[in-house]
């Protein structure tokens, strides 16, 4: 199979005066269709690397590649583009655009990358808004929902523009265990059917133990990585 | 090859009492012995237990159902275990710990393979996943097992037992053999490796050819 993203040699080190890297030598490869989490201790670098992976942070050292292309060698536009379409993003704590209504903030991908909404686009949108279980709330403002709403309608927008890879910090970390499972679930089958990358970080045990492969994060090291097959 | 398929057949009755009885009627009859039952009927019985209903949740009850009953059978077979002893005339050699990471629910696998060390001449306490974590730590030395012998069946589980082993490593007496199995190595063998462990188990004969070692030096 195909490495969809690789990482080599990546280190992060924060500080100019006084130093601390919270990245050390990571080199990891993911598969095209994989279902991948990321654990590890709070403060152990995991976020930092999920931003590296998706281009939202630059390592201090090291190789981001994605689709066999090192994102070094890519024009501002061309990166902009792939972080638009090809990744999807779920974040750990800051999930939507405050002054847009859930269903507006599920189809801000798609606005930014095509313009205008198309009715098929609006109805896309309903329609994972209803996978995620909000389909009551779709045209709440995004400050009047709970923090597990917003969670789930952060997911419904990962999802909307069918990226390559989504890329998810925490995604079911304010929600009950019955939540967590239908969220797992509707994960999964969209890993099945479309073939999506999936890497999330996640404490919770359940979700981790039914990904494919769990890589654990020790003071910024890989401390274990295995695949489950 | 037929008594694993009748067997099978009971245990999809969900019959506990004809289970009992059917085994223990193989054992005094000499149809087969203990590690033949384990290894060519109890294992693949539960690695096989089939569910094609289409609510999941009525497959885990059917697979709780049925691995209590194995577990009844297994434990009805020990006075076979210590009749197959005495009738080898082996001495104890030394003891052992079989067990589970905290919150592994499949520990069938290791409650047989404690049985597997007491036939290799090896006193072994099966204390499945419910040990807590610090009190073995903080114990082993004391116990002074020489060999302790961890089964893993999730492969999430694989995590706490790479920290175990290297908790072991520096808490246990430096002679004690750690030895790791279970169907999370067998689903990937290359999860063996990603554990500081001294021997990877599957079969009766890996835990004799193991525990040998032992014996040669103690006889
Ligand atoms: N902008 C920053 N400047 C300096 N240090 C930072 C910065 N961001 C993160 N760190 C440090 O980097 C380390 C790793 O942080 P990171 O957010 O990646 O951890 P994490 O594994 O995601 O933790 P958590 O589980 O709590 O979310 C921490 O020690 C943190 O203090
Ligand atoms: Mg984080």
């Amino acid at each position: 199979m195909n490495n969809i993203l690789e990482l080599k040699n990546i280190n992060k080190i924060y500080g100019s005066t006084i130093k601390t890297q919270v990245l050390n030598n990571i080199n990891l490869s993911f598969e095209s269709g994989s279902f991948n989490s990321i654990i590890g201790q709070s403060g152990s670098g995991k976020s930092t690397l999920l931003n590296i992976m998706g281009t939202l942070d630059k390592p201090s050292s090291g190789e981001v590649i994605i689709n066999g292309i090192n994102i070094a060698r890519m024009t501002k536009n061309r990166l902009s583009e792939i972080r638009n379409k090809s990744i999807g993003f779920v974040f750990q704590f800051h999930y939507l655009l405050p002054e847009f209504t859930a269903l507006e903030n599920v189809l801000l991908p798609y606005r930014i990358e095509n313009g205008a909404v198309t009715k098929e686009m609006r109805e896309k949108a309903v329609e994972y808004m209803r996978l995620v279980g909000l389909e009551k709330v779709i045209n709440n403002n995004s400050t009047k929902m709970s923090g597990g709403q917003q969670q789930r309608t952060a997911i419904a927008r990962a999802l909307i523009n069918n990226p390559q890879i989504i890329l998810a910090d925490e995604p079911t970390g304010n929600l009950d265990s019955n939540s967590t499972e239908t969220i797992y679930n509707l994960l999964r089958d969209i890993n099945e059917r479309y073939g999506t990358t999936f890497i999330i970080i996640t404490h919770d045990r359940h979700i981790a133990e039914k990904a494919d492969r769990i890589i654990e994060i020790t003071d910024g090291k890989i401390n274990l990585d295995i695949k489950k097959q | 090859m037929e008594y694993y398929e009748k067997f099978t057949e009971i245990l999809e009755k969900e019959n506990k009492k004809e289970a009992v009885e059917f085994v223990l009627e193989l054992l005094s009859s000499k149809k087969t012995d203990v590690v033949g039952l384990y290894t060519e009927i109890l294992t693949p019985a539960l690695n096989g237990m089939a569910c094609s209903l289409k609510d999941k949740r009525i497959c885990v009850w059917k697979e709780h159902v049925r691995t209590a009953i194995v577990r009844t059978v297994v434990e009805c077979c020990y006075p076979y275990v210590l009749e197959q002893l005495n009738r080898q005339e082996t001495k104890i050699y030394g003891k052992a710990v079989v067990l589970c990471p905290p919150q592994e629910h499949h520990d069938l696998g290791a409650r047989m393979v404690a049985d597997y060390f007491v036939l290799c001449g090896i006193d072994a306490v099966f204390v499945g996943s419910d040990t807590p974590y610090d009190d073995f730590i903080g114990a082993v030395d004391i116990i002074a097992p020489d060999f302790v012998a961890i089964s893993v069946s999730n492969f999430y589980n694989i995590i706490v037992t790479k920290k175990l082993v290297e908790d072991l490593r520096k808490k246990a007496p430096s002679n004690t053999r750690i030895i790791i199995g279970g169907s999370a190595f067998v689903a990937n063998s290359e999860n063996i490796s990603k554990i500081n462990a001294d021997y990877y188990a599957h079969t009766f004969e890996d835990i004799k050819s193991i525990t040998s070692v032992l014996k040669e030096g103690r006889e």
